[in-house]
């Protein structure tokens, strides 16, 4: 098949499909993804841009919701774990800034592909590009969110001093979340009641993820609950940007967890991009 | 012989559309437990044959009407050509910038001003806005919205957005244009403009496929017909074979009818 030159992506795509066809044509597909960046950063702003179009605060409601949040939680836990607020509100509050920008978005990601079903089904774009413009509006609107922390954290007498690693922390964390929020958005797009599940057990989920209580202090009640701690993959995602937003350095066992995670979620979504691609704009 | 920019060989397209019940979970679950016999039981999932063993070719200066009635397998067609839907069998060859006028309405955002859709549009085209200044602002003033430009879309009459639309859907080059329908917009005035501009785009384009039921529009506008029912190309020829061919087909209606007259 030949390609177009020209820079949209619209030449036919259309080639025989055998096994090794299919691998090439989902790269292909990440390939002209990379090459779209321009693209989908504009979508990827506009999407933030017209949040604040329909509310004047736009994304910072999102944020002042969190910082309402974490505030509750820590007067509840403060009292239920005979800790000072000084010390559970930073901790609560960077928790579920790390929170909303990994697991969260995962499980918000039930719309990659069902929400732009008109793009998918006029125009021939790369998939993966509605990947990249959703992770690029997470990254935006934990930008957002953390204006809050700089700003909540000097109430609580905590210094709003963020550790440098935080400038890998918050890219890496980003692309170790990219498979799954694929995975998640194909499943949704196949599966309607995906989306259902994902809404009723992100709860449970983030209840179950150390993001409001202190692993240290759960350790005591038991083994059951530590095994929350070091079986749950949302964990370390949580404690990966936490730390560095607390001033304190991932360890090196976070890292590769991390990578493990990150390792993990290619071969999952590679086996259900790659063979199951072309089927996307039958579904949505 | 000359290149060709849309070359199909052998295509055949096939998909399944699920029922609301083989969309959920549960019965993928159930279905898996018993090796995939619900399934095939037929009601849950319909299997469509949407185009079958459909070969082509046309070269600059085609211009391509496929002709059927519902669900006969243009549009789908027509997405193959545009590079939506991939063939299940035989191969697609497309040499050439594509242009899908297909569904122009879709992506807009009705709190955004008339500009800022203008380059959302755009970029839902994969082209990017940053670089299309120029672009922009002829679309802009091709759409003759005037002050307009910059208010929310969700404040234009239908007729403001058609227009804006129809300026976007027309306003970027290409090789190869599919096109759903004749596009026009607007009052008089602008239905002249658009008529004209839509002339010199359909002049300027190399290759042109258009699934249309009008046989003015065949006539006007193309040189070769494809008919198609359900999915089987039933003819493919030149504008005058197929203006024969209907007309030998009412003749033999009309012998038909008539013959079935005088035995009654």
């Amino acid at each position: 098949m030949t390609r177009s030159a020209h820079p949209p992506a619209s030449a036919g795509r259309g080639v025989y499909g055998d096994g090794a066809g299919k691998l090439r044509k989902a790269v292909d597909d990440l390939v002209s993804s990379l090459k779209l960046t321009e693209v989908w950063a504009y979508l990827g702003l506009e999407d933030v841009m017209s949040r604040y179009r329909q509310t004047l605060l736009g994304p910072l409601w999102n944020a002042s919701f969190i910082v309402g949040q974490a505030l509750a939680l820590s007067v509840v836990f403060g009292a239920v774990f005979k800790a000072p607020i000084s010390q559970t509100m930073p901790y609560i509050l960077s928790g579920m800034l790390a929170w909303f920008l990994g697991p969260a978005a995962i499980l918000d990601s039930s719309g990659l592909f069902l929400s732009v079903a008109g793009t998918i089904k006029t125009q021939s774009l790369p998939y993966l590009m509605q990947l990249f413009r959703v992770a690029l509006r997470n990254l935006l609107i934990f930008l957002h969110n953390l204006v809050a922390l700089v700003v909540i954290f000097p109430l609580f007498g905590q210094m709003p001093i963020l550790h440098w690693t935080i400038v890998l922390a918050i890219p890496l964390l980003i692309l170790a979340c990219l498979p799954y929020m694929l995975l998640v958005g194909m499943l949704c797009a196949r599966f309607r009641d995906v989306q259902m599940l994902l809404q009723n057990f992100s709860p449970v989920l983030f209840f179950l993820t150390p993001v409001f209580w202190n692993p240290a202090q759960a350790a005591g009640g038991g083994g059951g609950r530590s095994m929350l701690v070091v079986y749950n993959p949302l964990s370390y995602m949580v404690d990966f940007v936490r730390k560095p937003l607390l001033n304190q350095y991932a360890s090196t066992a976070d890292w590769v967890m991390l990578g493990c995670i990150f390792a993990v979620g290619v071969v999952l979504a590679a086996a259900a991009f790659v063979p199951f691609r072309s089927k996307i704009p039958h579904w949505v | 012989m000359t290149r060709a920019l849309v070359e199909a060989f052998r295509v055949s397209l096939s998909y399944h559309v699920p029922s609301a019940r083989a969309r959920s979970l549960r019965y993928a679950a159930a279905n898996l437990a018993v090796g995939g016999r619900l399934m095939k039981d037929g009601g849950s999932s319909v299997y469509v044959q949407a185009l079958r063993d459909l070969s082509f070719r046309l070269e600059d200066g085609d211009r391509l009407a496929i002709v059927g009635s519902n669900g006969s397998g243009k549009s789908s067609l027509l997405k193959v050509i545009a590079g939506v839907y991939e063939p299940t069998q035989g191969r697609m060859e497309v040499n050439g910038r594509v242009s899908s006028m297909l569904d122009i309405g879709h992506g807009l955002d009705m709190e955004a001003t008339g500009l800022q859709n203008v380059r959302l549009l755009a970029a839902m085209r994969g082209y990017s806005p940053w670089r299309l200044k120029d672009h922009v602002e002829r679309i802009v003033d091709f759409s003759d919205l005037g002050a307009f430009i910059n208010m929310p879309v969700r404040t234009y009459s239908s007729g403001m957005l058609a227009r804006l639309l129809f300026s976007v859907a027309t306003a970027f080059d290409h090789d190869i244009l599919l096109l759903e329908e004749w596009l026009s917009a607007g009052d008089e005035n602008f239905v002249k403009k658009a008529t004209a501009r839509m002339s010199d785009v359909l002049g300027s384009t190399r290759v042109v496929v258009t699934a249309t039921h009008s046989p003015d529009l065949v006539r006007a506008l193309c040189n070769k017909v494809l008919i198609l029912n359900h999915g089987v190309p039933e003819f493919l020829g030149s504008v005058d074979e197929y203006f024969y061919r209907a007309a030998v087909l009412q003749e033999q209606e009309k012998k038909a009818t008539a013959g079935g007259k005088l035995s009654v």
